[in-house]
């Protein structure tokens, strides 16, 4: 009878325990992510840096590159650079946007002096610049994530 | 389209401009080989220009 109980006892899985444990590092992660997300957010601060800690050079001159001309020609074209001050959804939004392109919000800043225009067509296209270039560096950034962690990239 | 003291552009430069950018940093990050890379920037920088113009006309009997 105990043996009958034991077969309709339900199976137990297996447990993770008992795989190989993965080599962790001293907060419990692995180190490769880790170094994932420490090569995200270098890539971020600074677009291309992601890429150029991996030695992928011509990805990191590429997104350096990219980035910093959108973010050049959106601020002389006195696109408006979004701030944490914003009123509505869409403020944000366009905050979340103008970030994605970490230490380069800095330089857009300092390079619209005279404050955003957008009674001109120019500026609302360099409204867009900028916003793409956040939005672009932040895509950069992930690809740098990926490709840390050892995805094809 | 001018902005006092700024850059100016006039719309295709714009575009033109915007689409180049974009393909090429498409292309950098989405193809590995170098003629892979020619190829996707092209063609990329082609249906920026399908898609752009397109829907420039699309909105033209609009515009008045």
């Amino acid at each position: 009878m105990e043996e009958l109980d034991r077969v309709n006892e339900p199976r137990q899985e297996a447990l993770p325990t008992e795989l190989t444990p993965e080599p962790v590092g001293v907060d419990g992660q692995a180190p490769a992510e880790n170094k994932a997300w420490g090569v995200a957010i270098a890539g971020w601060l600074l677009p291309g840096l992601g890429h150029a800690l991996q030695k992928m050079w011509g990805r990191a001159v590429v997104v350096f590159l990219t980035v910093g001309l959108l973010v050049i020609a959106g601020a002389l074209m006195r696109g408006n650079l979004f701030t944490a001050r914003g009123s509505d959804a869409f403020d944000a939004l366009g905050y979340a946007a103008d970030l994605g392109t970490g230490s380069f919000y800095l330089l857009a800043r300092a390079l619209e002096r005279n404050g955003a225009d957008v009674s001109h067509a120019g500026g609302d296209y360099g409204t867009r610049f900028l916003a793409t270039a956040g939005v672009l560096n932040l895509l950069a950034a992930l690809h740098a994530y990926e490709a840390a962690r050892g995805r094809k990239a | 389209m001018s902005s006092p003291g700024g850059l100016h552009f006039t719309h295709i430069q714009a575009f033109l401009f915007f689409a180049l950018v974009i393909s090429v940093a498409f292309g950098f990050l989405g193809r590995r080989q170098p003629k892979d890379r020619v190829k996707y920037i092209l063609w990329s920088f082609l249906l920026f220009l399908a898609v752009g113009i397109g829907i420039g006309w699309l909105m033209y009997p609009f515009s008045r």
